[in-house]
C-alpha cells in the first residue's frame, strides 16, 4: 500500500510535466502571438525606440526563443547572409511579409548569428557590410540576469556591467554617410572584440546539445516553474504567482465547503431514498434531484441573485462579493458571519449540481448493495435494521461515490468560473476569465497550471482513499 | 413438543404478475439433534420455506400470509421484530448457498464472526475474539490466528463456507438452517462440509434443517426428509423409508431419475414436463399435469395418507407397497 | 416449389423469424415499454421538428407576396437559401432539411410502410437503400447550396408594406405567426412586456424574444449532436485501441487521458475559445469535443479490457480474422452499450457547456444562443430574457437526461420487463 502511494506520487511528476507541456503548446500555438498586443504589433515597425522596447519585451517573456527545440546553432553562413539580404532589402524584391519574417528571425536568432556575422564584415557588398554591423549591435546585446532570483545585489551588479557593454557596442555601426576610415574603425573594433569573446559564440558539442533542448521557451518556462516564477502579468505588471495565490483562498473555500456539504447531504438522501425505494417520497426526491441536476448553474445563480437580493421580492442576501468592504476592523466572529452571509447563495448554486449527481449515485449504490447476500447474512445474525443499513450497506454502497470525488474535483474547479462571475467573487475562476479577456496569458497559464495541479492531487487522494476503503483492491 | 414445528406455512409474493403462492401450506417438524432434509427441484419453495422461518424474506414483495412457526413453543411468524432478532443468530442460525457473496467484503472474517458474538453474548471484545478463534479452529480453518484477520476475498469458497458455519454456530444455536450449503462447492469439499456439520451437530445436540436438491446428500446426512413440490409437501418420511418405500409419484419419479449403477448405459428416466412457475400452478394437486397416474380426481386438493412412523403422503393415488418395493428393488 | 409450398415456406420462415429478435430489437422493445423515456423521445422529436420548421413559425419574409408591380412571389421560400439573410451554415443546414428533408422523407416513409410486412431478409436492404438514397440526396443538395451561395438583395417587407400603404397601393401578404427576424429588431419597441404580438416581449434591441428563443434551438441541437458525434467517434477508437492492445499502448493512452482529465475543462475551453477571433459553431463543437473525448475512451477501454479475454474473441482469432475486424466487428458492437448511454447524456452536457460559453461571451456571437440571451437578461435585468432561455435549456437537458436514463435501463439485463 505504501509502495503504491509512493509510486503514484512519483507518477504525478511526469503527468504534471505533460500537463504543462500540453498547456504550453496550446498557449503558444494560439493564433495571435501572446503579448503581441502589448508589444507593438507585428506589422511594419515603427521607429528605433519602439523596436527596441519590443525586443526587450520579447526577451523578457522568452518569446524570441524557439518553442520546444533549438537548432539555431546549426545555422550556415550563407543562410545568415540570405537573411540579411532579404531583411534589409538589398537584393531582389522580397515582399513585405518576407522582409518582416527575415527581420524577426535576425532579431530572434541573436547570439547564434554572431560567429557568422563577423566574417561578413569583410563581405564584397558594402551594403551587406553595413547591415552586418547593424545586426551585430543587436545580436551581441546581452540579456540581463533575472534579478528576482538568487543574490539580488550581485545580480544588479552584473546587470550594470552588462548594461555598460551593451551601450558600448551599440556605437559600433555606421550610417550611410560614413567614410571608409570610419567603417574600417568599426570593423576593427568588432574584430578585436570578437577575438576576446570568440569562445562565447562558438559551441562545443555539449553546448549544442544543451542548446537543443534547453535554450527554448519551454525549457525556460520549466526552469521558471521550478522556482515558482510564473512570470509577470501583462495587465498589472505584478508577479502572477502572488496574484494566483491570493485568489486561491477564495476559490478553495468555495470548493471545499461545497464538496463537504454535497457529500454530507447526499449520503443520507441517497440512503433514505434507497430504503424507501418505490414510495411516493422516494419519487418526489428523485424528481427534485433531477431538476437540480438539469438546471444550468448560471441560470440558478442568476435567478437566485435576482430574486433574493436587492429587495425584489426579498433582500435576504447581498448582491455578491465575498465580504462587505468596510474599513472598520471586524472581529473574527463577525467576519465569519459576514462571509457566510455572502456565500450562502453561491454555495447553494455551486453545490446543487454535484449534490444531485452524488445523491443519485449514492442511492443507486445503496439500492444495489441492499440486494446483496451479505446483507441477508447480517440480518440473519440478528442485527438491528439501522446497524445493517449503516454498518453494512452504506459502507459498501459509498465506495463508488468516493471514486466520483476524483472526477468531481476538476469539474468543480472549472465550474467556479460561472459562479464567481455571477456572484462577483474574486477567486481563480473570475481571475482566469478576466485574464482571458485581457489576453494576459501568463496569468491564464498560471491559473491553468495551478488548478490542474490541484486537480491532480485531488485525483490522487481520491484513488488512494478508494484503496483505503475497499480491501479488495490490492496492488501487486 | 418438537424443537421446531412448521404448521401450514403460507408465504406469498405480491408482484405485478399477481399474488404468487410460493409456499402454500407446508407443515413439518424438527426435533433436537435430528437432521431434516427439505428436498425438491429448483422453484419448489424450499429456500422460501427456510427463509420464512426467520422472516428473512424480502418484505416487499413477500409476506407470510398464514400458518404458524412454533419454535420452542413460541410462534415466530407473529413475534415482534425485536424479539425475533434475539432468536436470529442466537437460537436459530442460517448458512446460505453462496459463500462467495454471503460475507461482507469490506470487513475481516474475524470482525464478522465477532459481530454476532458481541451482539448476543455478554462478553467483551477479547473474549469474543477468543471464541471466534476457537470456532475457526473447530471448523477446520488452518492457522486461525492469522486467518481471523483476513478478508473474505482472500479465501477460497470452501473456506468461506466454513467461516459461515463458524459464524452461525458461534452462539451455540439450537437449530441450524442450512440452505444448500454445498451446492456451490466442489464435490470433495462438499463431503467435508457435510461431515463438519454432522460433527458440530453431535457436540451441540443441534437440530439441522438441510435444504437440498441432491438426493445423495439426503441419503448421507438426513434422518428425516420432507419432499416439496410447487409450494406444497408431497411426502415426508424417514430417510430410509423414503428410499425404500417411495409413495408419492413425484418421489418415485425423483428416485427413478437417479442413474442406476446396476444398469450402466441405460436410458435415463425423466419426469415429463417442467416444474410450473408460481404464476402457473395447476389447480388441485399441483403435480397433476406431469403425473403418470393422474385422473380427473386429481383436480382437487389431495388428501393426507398417514402411513405410520412419521411417513405421510399427500396424494390421490399413492404408490402401493408392491409398486414402491418394485422400484427400490431395482437398485439392489 | 409450387406457389402454395413457397407461401407456406415463407410463412414458416416468418414464424421462425418472429421468434428470434436481434439484440437491437430487444433493446428497442425494452425502451418502448418505458413510458417516460418514450414521452421524452417524442419531446425531443418535437424539439427537432421545431428547429427544422423554425422559419415556418418565425420569419419576417412573407410566405406569399403580391403587388401589382411585382406579381406573385414567395419571398419566404427564396429567403431560405439566401446567404444574405441566413448567414450561418447551421441555418442553411436546417433549411435544407426543411425543404429537401421534408420532400425526401415522404418516399422514405412510403418505403417503410410497404416493407413492414416483409421478412427481415427482404425488409432490411430495402429500408437501408431508401435511407441511403435519401441521405445522399440531402447531402448533395446541402453541398450544392453551400458551394453556390445565393444572395438576394435585402428587402425588409414590413417596411415596404408601410410604404405601399402610405402610397395607397394594394398588396397581399401572408406572414408566419411570428413575423420577426431573429437578428434585427425594431428600435421603437425595445423592452416590451409580453403581449399577443410578442408572446415573450422584446429585448433591449427591440428583437422578439420568442423568435430568438426558437432559433436558438437550432444552435443548441446542432452543437449537442455534432460535438458528441465527433468526440464519441474519436474516443471510442482511442479506447478500443487502448483496451484491445493493452500493454505499453494502453499505458501511454492512459497517461494522455489522465493529463487531459486533470485540466479543468471549462478553463481550457474558454482559453482556447478566446484565441479564435471569429468563433463559429464549428469551432465551438471542436473545442468541446477536444476536451470531452476522454469519457467514452475510458468506457470503451474498460469494456475492451473485459472482453478481449472472452472466448468469442479467441474463437474469432482461431478462425483467422484480422485484428481490425475483431476490434470493429466483433468486440465493438458489444462495447457500445455504455457508450450509447454516455452519448445521450453527453449531448445534454454539450448543450450546457455551449450555453455556458455563450453566457460568458465566449461563444458564437452572431447567433441567438440561449446562453447569450440569458446573459443579456442578466445585464439588462429583463426577466423574460432570463427565464425563457433558462427554461428552454432546462427542458432540452431534462428530455435528454430522461432519454439517457431510459436507454440505460433498456440496456440493463437485470431490469428486463
Amino acid at each position: 500500500m505504501l509502495q503504491y502511494t509512493l509510486k503514484r506520487l512519483l507518477l504525478t511528476i511526469p503527468t504534471f510535466f505533460f500537463i504543462s507541456l500540453l498547456l504550453f503548446l496550446v498557449l503558444n500555438i494560439a493564433p495571435g502571438r501572446p503579448g503581441a498586443a502589448a508589444g507593438g504589433g507585428d506589422g511594419e515597425r515603427g521607429n528605433q525606440e519602439q523596436k527596441e522596447s519590443y525586443r526587450i519585451f520579447k526577451e523578457q517573456f522568452n518569446l524570441d526563443k524557439p518553442i520546444l527545440l533549438n537548432t539555431r546553432f546549426a545555422l550556415e553562413q550563407s543562410e545568415v547572409r540570405e537573411l540579411l539580404v532579404t531583411g534589409f532589402n538589398l537584393e531582389g524584391d522580397p515582399s513585405a511579409a518576407q522582409r518582416i519574417e527575415a527581420q524577426d528571425n535576425l532579431e530572434d536568432y541573436g547570439n547564434y548569428l554572431v560567429r557568422h556575422l563577423v566574417p561578413l564584415l569583410d563581405d564584397a557588398d558594402p551594403g551587406v557590410r553595413q547591415v552586418t554591423a547593424d545586426t551585430l549591435t543587436v545580436a551581441t546585446q546581452m540579456r540581463f540576469v533575472n534579478e528576482r532570483r538568487g543574490d539580488v545585489k550581485a545580480a544588479r551588479e552584473k546587470n550594470r556591467g552588462i548594461s555598460k557593454q551593451n551601450t558600448a557596442v551599440k556605437q559600433w555601426r555606421w550610417d550611410d554617410d560614413a567614410t571608409e576610415a570610419q567603417q574600417a574603425e568599426v570593423i576593427a573594433s568588432w574584430k578585436s572584440w570578437y577575438a576576446d569573446n570568440e569562445g562565447a559564440y562558438t559551441y562545443t558539442g555539449k553546448e549544442k546539445t544543451w542548446a537543443f533542448f534547453l535554450d527554448t521557451r519551454f525549457a525556460k518556462y520549466w526552469s521558471n516553474l521550478m522556482h515558482l516564477d510564473f512570470g509577470v502579468s501583462t495587465a498589472d505588471r505584478r508577479p502572477v504567482f502572488e496574484t494566483v495565490l491570493s485568489k486561491l483562498k477564495y476559490s478553495l473555500s468555495l470548493t471545499f465547503t461545497s464538496v463537504i456539504l454535497a457529500y454530507a447531504i447526499s449520503v443520507p438522501i441517497g440512503v433514505f431514498s434507497a430504503i424507501r425505494q418505490g414510495t411516493k417520497i422516494d419519487a418526489a426526491v428523485t424528481v427534485v434531484l433531477f431538476i437540480m441536476y438539469s438546471l444550468p448553474t448560471f441560470f440558478t445563480g442568476t435567478v437566485l441573485l435576482r430574486l433574493l437580493t436587492e429587495g425584489e421580492p426579498v433582500s435576504w442576501f447581498p448582491t455578491g462579493d465575498f465580504q462587505t468592504m468596510t474599513s472598520d476592523p471586524m472581529t473574527t466572529w463577525a467576519l465569519l458571519k459576514d462571509i457566510l452571509w455572502h456565500l450562502v447563495l453561491p454555495i447553494a448554486t455551486y453545490t446543487s449540481v454535484s449534490l444531485a449527481t452524488l445523491s443519485r449515485y449514492a442511492r443507486a449504490g445503496v439500492i444495489e448493495v441492499i440486494r446483496a447476500d451479505y446483507i441477508r447474512t447480517a440480518r440473519a445474525k440478528g442485527l438491528s435494521e439501522p446497524v445493517v443499513i449503516i454498518k453494512h450497506a452504506v459502507r459498501n454502497g459509498m465506495i463508488p461515490i468516493l471514486t466520483l470525488l476524483g472526477g468531481l474535483l476538476p469539474a468543480l474547479v472549472a465550474g467556479s468560473v460561472v459562479i464567481e462571475v455571477v456572484f462577483n467573487i474574486p477567486g481563480m475562476g473570475q481571475y482566469i476569465f478576466q485574464s482571458i479577456n485581457l489576453r494576459d496569458y501568463n496569468a491564464v497559464m498560471a491559473v491553468l497550471l495551478t488548478s490542474s495541479f490541484l486537480a491532480l492531487i485531488g485525483i490522487l487522494i481520491s484513488d488512494l482513499s478508494y484503496a483505503f476503503v475497499d480491501p479488495r483492491i490490492s496492488f501487486d | 413438543m418438537a424443537l421446531l414445528e412448521v404448521d401450514n406455512l403460507q408465504t406469498h409474493f405480491f408482484t405485478d404478475k399477481g399474488q404468487l403462492p410460493s409456499v402454500d401450506g407446508v407443515s413439518f417438524e424438527i426435533d433436537k439433534g435430528e437432521t431434516v432434509g427439505i428436498v425438491g427441484e429448483s422453484g419448489c419453495g424450499k429456500s422460501v420455506t427456510a427463509m420464512s422461518i426467520l422472516r428473512l424474506i424480502p418484505q416487499p414483495p413477500g409476506r407470510i400470509v398464514g400458518g404458524q412457526i412454533r419454535f420452542k413453543g413460541r410462534d415466530l411468524a407473529t413475534m415482534p421484530l425485536n424479539q425475533l432478532r434475539k432468536v436470529r443468530g442466537n437460537e436459530i442460525s442460517v448458512i446460505f448457498q453462496e459463500p462467495m457473496t454471503s460475507l461482507n467484503p469490506v470487513y475481516t472474517v474475524g470482525d464478522q464472526i465477532m459481530e454476532a458474538i458481541l451482539l448476543h453474548q455478554a462478553v467483551d471484545e477479547d473474549q469474543a475474539r477468543q471464541i471466534a478463534l476457537d470456532m475457526l479452529d473447530k471448523v477446520g480453518i488452518p492457522e486461525p490466528d492469522t486467518s481471523i484477520d483476513r478478508y473474505p476475498h482472500q479465501m477460497s469458497g470452501g473456506q468461506k463456507q466454513r467461516v459461515m458455519i463458524a459464524m452461525a454456530l458461534s452462539c451455540q444455536p439450537d437449530l441450524l438452517i442450512a440452505d444448500e450449503p454445498t451446492t456451490a462447492l466442489d464435490v470433495t469439499i462438499q463431503a467435508q462440509i457435510l461431515e463438519l456439520i454432522r460433527e458440530l451437530q453431535r457436540t451441540n445436540d443441534m437440530g439441522v434443517m438441510l435444504i437440498t436438491h441432491d438426493l445423495g446428500v439426503v441419503a448421507e446426512s438426513c434422518d428425516r426428509v420432507v419432499v416439496l413440490y410447487a409450494g406444497r409437501v408431497a411426502e415426508t418420511a424417514t430417510a430410509i423409508d423414503l428410499f425404500d418405500r417411495p409413495t408419492h409419484p413425484y418421489t418415485a419419479g425423483l428416485l427413478q431419475a437417479l442413474p442406476d449403477r446396476a444398469h450402466p448405459g441405460a436410458r435415463l428416466f425423466t419426469i415429463d414436463g417442467m416444474v410450473p412457475p408460481p404464476t402457473d400452478f395447476p389447480k388441485g394437486c399441483r403435480f397433476n399435469n406431469r403425473c403418470p397416474r393422474a385422473t380427473s380426481e386429481c383436480q382437487t386438493v389431495p388428501p393426507l395418507h398417514d402411513l405410520g412412523e412419521g411417513h405421510k403422503v399427500w396424494c390421490h393415488h399413492p404408490l402401493t407397497a408392491e409398486e414402491s418395493a418394485a422400484l427400490s428393488g431395482e437398485d439392489a | 416449389m409450387t406457389s402454395a409450398n413457397a407461401e407456406s415456406a415463407q410463412a414458416a420462415e416468418l414464424a421462425a423469424e418472429r421468434e428470434d429478435p436481434t439484440y437491437g430489437e430487444i433493446v428497442w422493445g425494452q425502451f418502448t415499454k418505458r413510458r417516460i423515456a418514450m414521452a421524452s423521445t417524442w419531446g425531443l422529436v418535437g424539439l427537432l421538428l421545431l428547429a427544422i420548421y423554425t422559419p415556418v413559425i418565425a420569419s419576417n419574409k412573407p410566405f406569399i407576396w403580391h403587388t401589382v408591380a411585382d406579381g406573385w412571389s414567395s419571398p419566404w421560400l427564396t429567403s431560405l437559401f439566401d446567404r444574405n439573410f441566413y448567414e450561418n451554415s447551421v441555418d442553411i443546414f436546417f433549411n435544407t432539411m426543411l425543404v429537401v428533408g421534408t420532400a425526401v422523407s415522404i418516399p422514405v416513409a412510403w418505403v417503410f410502410r410497404n416493407t413492414k410486412k416483409m421478412v427481415r431478409r427482404d425488409r432490411q436492404p430495402r429500408r437501408k437503400r431508401a435511407i441511403q438514397v435519401a441521405l445522399t440526396v440531402f447531402l448533395l443538395s446541402f453541398g450544392a447550396i453551400e458551394a453556390f451561395p445565393a444572395q438576394a438583395p435585402k428587402k425588409v417587407y414590413p417596411k415596404i408594406e408601410q410604404q405601399l400603404e402610405a402610397a395607397g397601393e394594394s398588396h397581399t401578404s401572408l406572414y408566419a405567426p411570428l413575423p420577426y427576424s431573429f437578428r434585427d429588431g425594431n428600435l421603437n419597441e425595445t423592452r416590451q412586456p409580453s403581449s399577443i404580438a410578442h408572446p415573450l416581449g422584446t429585448d433591449n434591441a427591440g428583437r422578439d424574444v420568442l423568435t430568438r428563443l426558437i432559433y436558438g434551438t437550432r444552435i443548441s441541437l446542432t452543437v449537442g449532436v455534432f460535438a458528441v458525434a465527433l468526440y464519441v467517434t474519436f474516443g471510442t477508437i482511442v479506447g478500443a485501441i487502448a483496451g484491445f492492445y493493452g500493454g505499453r499502448i494502453d499505458m501511454a493512452i492512459q497517461r494522455v487521458i489522465e493529463v487531459v482529465i486533470c485540466i479543468p475543462s471549462l478553463f481550457l475551453i474558454l482559453t482556447v475559445a478566446s484565441f479564435i477571433e471569429e468563433r463559429s459553431i464549428f469551432h465551438i463543437m471542436v473545442i468541446i469535443a477536444a476536451v470531452a473525448w476522454t469519457s467514452p475512451a475510458r468506457l470503451v477501454r474498460a469494456e475492451f479490457l473485459r472482453m478481449r479475454n472472452l472466448d468469442f474473441v479467441s474463437a474469432a482469432r482461431a478462425v483467422g480474422y484480422r485484428e481490425r475486424r475483431i476490434i470493429f466487428q466483433e468486440i465493438l458492437p458489444n462495447a457500445l452499450a455504455p457508450v450509447l448511454v454516455a452519448a445521450t447524456f453527453g449531448v445534454a452536457r454539450a448543450i450546457l457547456v455551449e450555453s455556458t460559453m455563450s453566457f460568458l461571451g465566449l461563444g458564437d456571437i452572431t447567433v441567438p444562443s440561449w446562453g447569450q440571451i440569458l446573459n443579456t437578461g442578466r445585464t439588462t435585468g429583463i426577466w423574460t430574457l432570463i427565464l425563457a432561455p433558462g427554461f428552454a435549456i432546462f427542458l432540452t437537458v431534462s428530455l435528454l437526461n430522461l432519454v439517457g436514463e431510459g436507454v440505460r435501463d433498456a440496456l440493463d439485463p437485470k431490469l428486463r420487463k
